[in-house]
């Protein structure tokens, strides 16, 4: 199981800043050697104003995903960010079984009452056979909220399975890239694998 | 450390145009629906946003969700599979506050409408800063009632915004010109039955000025530049348009009905009044029984929020409200 040092209580399109500062200061935590510019005190007034200064880049249509990786730059952090539409709930359980913490977009109005709506990022912590733990920002004050796999998969397929992966500089990553059924066809027929 | 990761390959117009989303706009929006056309597709993206009303003395707070269809799209290259054009984030921005406006202006339209309700008992006569705006119309109905009949040439000595205002009140049926030499402004039956029946020329002008509001607002403000009663207007709508996502009557401080006053005219330049005048036009607000005191906070008037609920069917909600 992933644990988190610190919970942010966020709402609103507040949820994917207050999931990326959480999942840095993991980082932060779990990797002290790297060259940072943010202290191992995380309620320390750093990380609060990495936090608001984080909040900026927020707009009426959410947080787009290029403003993350250039709110992350600005301040110079060893950390990748990139945004992956996964394959399957398979990617995500090798994630966090490598402790990296994926940051899921869901619709969580359709996971809670089955009608489309906002999309909302968590972070997923750890699994069991039927269900996710996520730190939801939004879930304040225990923050915990347990996902059947079922209702997510339904929720995150909405959202084409879309997961922020902030990961150190130093890891390397291999992408494979899963071709969609309407083009499985001819990429079978080149001897893709 | 390395590690394999399968993805899948951003080789769909649907994924492509979301990839597009979620990196420049967020997460916010979603993808409507998916026109083809010869070499490209064009994928329309709608967007939610979420309102939050909050009921300061209960503390009972509900979240809404709208959802505004139309406000971007991103058109998908066939041959290359990639964005040909996709609407730029700060018009995406201004298209979802533009819908905003429509539903913030349905809520400003009616209750302007309920102004020329006589039976709601407005006082506007108590919002001495509007009337400096109104003035002609004020001195003019007063002189009428007094049975002082101005002539043509004594109200055109006072300009032609005085003659404007005046022509107001012809429109409505409240003076008319005489026909016959010297022309002179006169009251008519309408005038003089309504002020029989109230038997009082404050309240007669409270009853003509709601008239004249409801029917000419747009006008006085866009075309004749008379916004005085533009602030009262804002602060009225911006607390009856959360009562009526709340869906009763709903009781907050002045610090918050002024944050509401930005949030629902955002965009909008916040008029000079609500800057530094606040708790007088608050005041002025209750004295003319369009909003009222409960205690420590402001709320509004039930007989008003129930002329005005309809329009929370008329919302575009993009599910059913809940509480916290």
């Amino acid at each position: 199981m992933i644990t988190l040092p610190k919970m942010i209580d966020a709402s609103g399109n507040d949820c994917v800043v207050a999931c990326t500062v959480m999942v840095c200061m993991y980082w932060r935590r779990l990797k002290p050697n790297l060259s940072w510019n943010l202290p191992l005190e995380f309620n320390s007034k750093e990380w609060e104003s990495f936090y608001e200064n984080g909040l900026k880049y927020v707009k009426m249509s959410g947080m787009p995903f290029n403003n993350i990786t250039r709110f992350l730059k600005k301040i110079n952090l060893p950390l990748d960010a990139r945004l992956e539409f996964l394959e399957d709930m398979y990617g995500l359980r090798n994630l966090i079984n490598l402790n990296i913490p994926p940051i899921v977009i869901y619709d969580r109005n359709y996971f809670f009452k089955n009608v489309q709506g906002i999309g909302h990022a968590a972070i997923l912590v750890d699994y069991t056979e039927e269900l996710f733990i996520s730190i939801d920002p939004s879930m304040g004050p225990k923050f915990v909220l347990k996902l059947p796999k079922s209702d997510f998969s339904e929720a995150w397929k909405l959202k084409h399975n879309a997961t922020i992966i902030i990961h150190p500089k130093t890891f390397k990553m291999r992408r494979i890239e899963i071709p969609s059924k309407e083009t499985l066809l001819p990429y079978l027929h080149k001897g893709g694998q | 450390m390395a590690m394999k990761l399968r993805v899948q390959k951003v080789d769909s117009p649907e994924l492509v145009a979301y990839e597009r989303v979620l990196k420049h706009y967020g997460a916010s929006c979603y993808l409507q629906t998916i026109e083809e056309h010869e070499d490209y597709w064009k994928v329309f993206v709608g967007a939610y946003f979420q309102s939050k009303v909050v009921d300061e003395k209960t503390e009972k707070e509900q979240i809404l969700t709208f959802n505004l269809p139309n406000v971007g799209e991103v058109l998908v290259k066939k041959s290359t599979m990639r964005v040909l054009f996709a609407t730029p984030l700060s018009s995406l921005n201004k298209n979802i506050l533009r819908k905003k406006a429509e539903i913030r202006q349905a809520v400003e339209r009616d209750l302007i409408k309920l102004f020329g309700k006589p039976e709601l008992n407005f006082q506007f006569c108590k919002i001495k800063y509007g009337l400096v705006g109104l003035q002609p119309i004020y001195r003019t109905l007063t002189r009428l009632l007094l049975e002082d009949y101005p002539s043509y040439e004594q109200l055109a000595e006072s300009g032609q915004h005085y003659l404007e205002q005046v022509d107001l009140l012809v429109r409505t049926g409240y003076a008319e010109y005489t026909k016959s030499y010297p022309v002179r402004l006169v009251s008519t039956n309408k005038t003089n039955e309504l002020y029989s029946q109230l038997k009082s020329i404050e309240r007669t002008i409270d009853v003509v000025f709601g008239l004249i509001l409801s029917e000419f607002y747009y006008e006085l403000q866009k075309g004749m530049r008379i916004a005085q009663f533009v602030p009262y207007v804002r602060v009225s709508t911006a607390y009856y348009g959360d009562a009526i996502q709340f869906g009763k009557l709903i009781s907050i401080s002045e610090t918050r009905l002024r944050d509401n006053v930005k949030e629902y005219y955002r965009g909008v330049p916040l008029p000079p009044r609500v800057r530094y005048a606040y708790p007088t036009m608050i005041r002025e607000l209750v004295d003319a029984q369009i909003l009222r005191y409960d205690g420590n906070y402001i709320t509004g008037r039930e007989d008003v929020l129930e002329e005005l609920l309809y329009i929370r069917t008329e919302l575009p909600m993009g599910e059913e409200p809940f509480s916290l």
